[in-house]
């Protein structure tokens, strides 16, 4: 009787022991989910996300959406952030699962696809940043909207360098953006001629003093 | 003893000549390399054709010939009036061998206004590379012909071309035929089948040779005439010029005429002082520096008492008498094509139409095109099917011409005289593509696109639109979706349009469109109907070269573009900006006449 009462005791306390060590195992795990262990290639999560196969006839309208817009709303959290290099795995949070596919299979078609692929996310990363910024300009967010106004002006040498936009563009988009960050219309002039020199462009003065209006 | 001795003289002479001329005949010599091969050897004398000098010619008729070999020819033949003459002309032979059946064919090809000016003289300016013609000489060799381009007479040294005498050009371009057989060790055989093919002052050439050639060289093996362009009706013509944009040819004309008409045409004692200066001037031009310093010009300006046209046609028969001699008889007895261009604006459609008529009566192997263009666009815009035509001809096929063609008398469609020069390009084809750079797909733009604008040489300006029906095509995105791309114009056409005094077209513009993307069939991929370029992609129309690239298919518009980040394309903005947006896209806008119609 003793024993049997002891060994249903010792089974108890194995049991207790065996599920301490998962609830251990699991805060590890979420430690990871949460970022500590993201690189440019994503979480262990999106990892596991992102090996199921990708099936269209399961997209909803509301799901696509849904997804659209995490991804959307990801772009604003990537500021201070450099360009994403390749090769490129995993997707990254601010590109979504239907655009993952999309953007895989195109860059698939590719002299070096794992190039092309990492160009690609780093131009919609872009792209979305610079619909956000020209979405911020309606509202009073102006602390946010100067935080996006430098990241793109930081990313625009490197999106001219990758051809994704010509240097006519990307010099007009500076001359946008320093608008709305620098209001002294000198330090404006200086900066746009800092900002040009890091496109290979030679900035003129008199040009910009029609241009501001200055 | 004088008068023996003057016999003697005059005997030793004669014996000379008739000795060089045998000589000649026999064995034709090689002419000096410089500019004294148009300075004929005084003494030599010949029946018509014969070969006086020839020389090897380094000609550049531009990119895209076949190789050639070639020849400056200096021949004898005959003026109007049945008076000898020598006339330059260059002869141009493939160096293969002709693939066709029977000889090689031979074309001879009648150039249009030059100009009167020693340098304006096809063979000098073959030599250059500059002659406004070529393109339309190397399609020729290309298909295999011998080309041979008489200059015309009066590009001899110390001479004046006399232009646009009908009778005279007819001869030379039937004289340089014989003239090439004698050239040694060329492929060109004395039966071969031979076509005169010509437009404008060619036009008249090549139709004068038609009235002539049974009686004057029936040796030539003619089988048919290609005539465009041509001012039949001399005193129609003159009124249509006088004042106009091509005012130039008239004043050229009377020159040309009076040189071999001077007592008809006593040219000096019609000119005022002012008369007296502009011909002096147009005497030291070619064609298109007269073009624009005489355009509009009207000769009662040039003439004693301010007489206008009219009234000297009235007070001077002779001078009406001298214009009508150069009209076209309508005798005609090989197959002829004859085409104009409705909107020409220097010579008078309604006049060769008539004559079409008036060759109808008489000859049913009349076929008669109307081309939808000005004078110039016509010029090369025909000659793919002008060679065509003579192909069948020279291969022998039997066609019916248009003179049953039941249609009402074309009208004309030319710009006003009197105002700038436009070159209008009314509803012309736009055979256009573009290549998206990062898909890899090359997106073809509808085939009834058209492109019209009206290029005005005078004020230089290029204003215009294009018109792309809606259209579709589908998009590769790596998904099974249904994707579809249009190509909208957004803006005006605008630019600079000009034509130097060397014939070189300038054309530099800007055409815009939006670039538009739609998708249907899914429903989770809807975008919305607006998706399209932030702002409209912007294409430069840039081109420089010879005028005839209006009409011979040429006026192509190539290079990259940069399209804008995409913008109403609901939540797929960024996913399209990366697809569809940035640069090196690759655009071909290639824009063509419409085709002609047989009247």
């Amino acid at each position: 009787m003793f024993y049997n009462y002891k060994n249903k005791v010792s089974v108890f306390l194995i049991t207790i022991l065996i599920f301490l060590c998962y609830l251990v195992y699991l805060e590890n795990s979420r430690g990871d989910v949460d970022g500590t262990k993201e690189d440019n290639n994503g979480t262990e999560a999106e990892r596991t996300l992102n090996s199921a196969p990708f099936d269209i006839d399961k997209l909803s309208e509301s799901v696509v959406r849904e997804q659209q817009v995490k991804a959307f709303n990801a772009t604003s959290l990537q500021l201070g952030v450099g360009d994403i290099e390749s090769p490129v795995s995993y997707r990254p949070e601010f590109i979504s699962p239907l655009e993952w596919e999309v953007l895989r299979r195109v860059s698939g078609n590719e002299e070096d696809p794992e190039k092309s692929l990492a160009n690609y996310i780093n131009h919609v990363r872009f792209a979305k940043q610079e619909e956000l910024w020209e979405q911020l300009v309606e509202t009073n967010e102006v602390g946010r909207r100067h935080s996006m106004a430098e990241q793109l002006l930081a990313n625009i040498p490197s999106r001219v360098k990758n051809n994704n936009i010509s240097v006519h563009h990307a010099q007009r988009l500076q001359m946008k953006l320093l608008s709305d960050l620098v209001e002294d219309p000198e330090k404006r002039r200086s900066r746009i001629s800092e900002e040009a020199d890091k496109i290979g462009v030679i900035f003129r003065v008199e040009k910009i003093v029609s241009v501001l209006g200055g | 003893m004088t008068y023996c001795n003057f016999l003697l003289k005059r005997t030793i002479l004669t014996l000379l000549l008739i000795c060089m001329s045998l000589s000649a005949r026999a064995n034709p010599m090689e002419g000096p390399e410089d500019m004294t091969f148009y300075s004929p050897p005084i003494i030599a004398i010949g029946t018509p054709g014969e070969l006086v000098w020839y020389r090897d010619a380094n000609i550049d008729i531009g990119n895209g010939a076949p190789d050639f070999d070639a020849w400056n020819v200096l021949y004898h033949s005959t003026n109007s009036k049945g008076d000898p003459n020598k006339v330059t002309g260059t002869v141009i032979i493939p160096e293969s061998a002709w693939k066709g059946g029977g000889e090689r064919p031979v074309i001879s090809y009648a150039v249009g206004t030059h100009g009167l000016d020693q340098r304006c003289a096809p063979s000098i300016q073959m030599t250059y590379g500059t002659d406004y013609e070529n393109v339309n000489i190397r399609a020729a060799l290309n298909k295999g012909y011998a080309v041979l381009v008489t200059d015309n007479p009066g590009y001899t040294n110390g001479d004046v071309p006399t232009y646009l005498v009908g009778g005279s050009q007819a001869r030379a371009a039937l004289d340089i035929v014989k003239a090439a057989t004698e050239i040694p060790g060329v492929d060109i055989d004395a039966g071969s089948k031979v076509a005169v093919w010509g437009y404008s002052q060619g036009g008249q050439t090549a139709a004068w040779v038609g009235g002539i050639h049974n009686e004057y060289a029936p040796n030539v093996n003619l089988v048919a005439i290609a005539a465009g362009g041509t001012p039949a009706d001399f005193i129609d013509t003159a009124h249509y010029l006088n004042g106009s944009i091509g005012a130039s040819f008239i004043l050229s004309a009377v020159v040309g005429i009076a040189e071999q008409y001077p007592t008809m045409l006593p040219l000096y004692d019609l000119l005022n002082g002012e008369g007296e200066e502009v011909v002096g001037i147009t005497k030291n031009q070619c064609v298109f520096e007269s073009l624009f310093e005489f355009m509009n010009q009207d000769t009662q300006y040039f003439t004693i008492d301010n007489m206008d046209l009219s009234t000297v046609l009235e007070e001077v028969s002779s001078v009406k008498d001298a214009l009508q001699l150069q009209d076209i008889v309508s005798d005609i007895s090989v197959p002829l094509y004859q085409y104009h261009g409705q909107a020409d604006e220097f010579i008078p459609l309604d006049q060769h139409y008539k004559l079409k008529k008036r060759y109808c009566e008489k000859f049913d192997d009349v076929t008669f095109a109307l081309y939808p263009s000005e004078h110039i666009v016509t010029q090369f815009q025909a000659a793919p099917h002008v060679l065509s035509w003579l192909g069948d001809r020279f291969s022998g096929k039997t066609m019916e011409g248009s003179c049953n063609v039941a249609n009402v008398d074309p009208v004309s469609t030319a710009n006003p005289g009197g105002g700038n020069f436009v070159v209008s390009l009314d509803e012309w084809v736009l055979d256009a593509s573009i290549k998206l750079k990062k898909l890899r797909q090359t997106v073809t733009l509808p085939n009834d696109s058209t492109f019209s604008a009206d290029t005005d040489m005078t004020s230089k300006a290029l204003s215009g639109d294009m018109n792309i029906p809606e259209f579709f095509t589908k998009l590769w995105i790596g998904l099974p979706l249904d994707v579809k791309l249009a190509v909208i114009p957004a803006e005006a056409v605008s630019g600079e349009a000009s034509l130097d005094g060397e014939g070189i077209l300038h054309l530099h513009g800007k055409a815009y469109a939006d670039i538009k993307v739609k998708s249907a069939g899914i429903s989770f991929f809807q975008i919305p109907f607006g998706c399209r370029t932030r702002s409209p992609a912007e294409f430069s129309l840039d081109l420089d070269g010879p005028v005839s690239m209006l009409g011979s298919g040429d006026l192509k518009f190539e290079g990259t573009t940069e399209f804008e980040p995409m913008r109403h394309c609901g939540l797929f903005n960024g996913l399209f900006t990366a697809l569809m947006s940035g640069t090196g896209q690759k655009y071909t806008f290639n824009v063509l006449p419409p085709n002609p119609i047989v009247y």
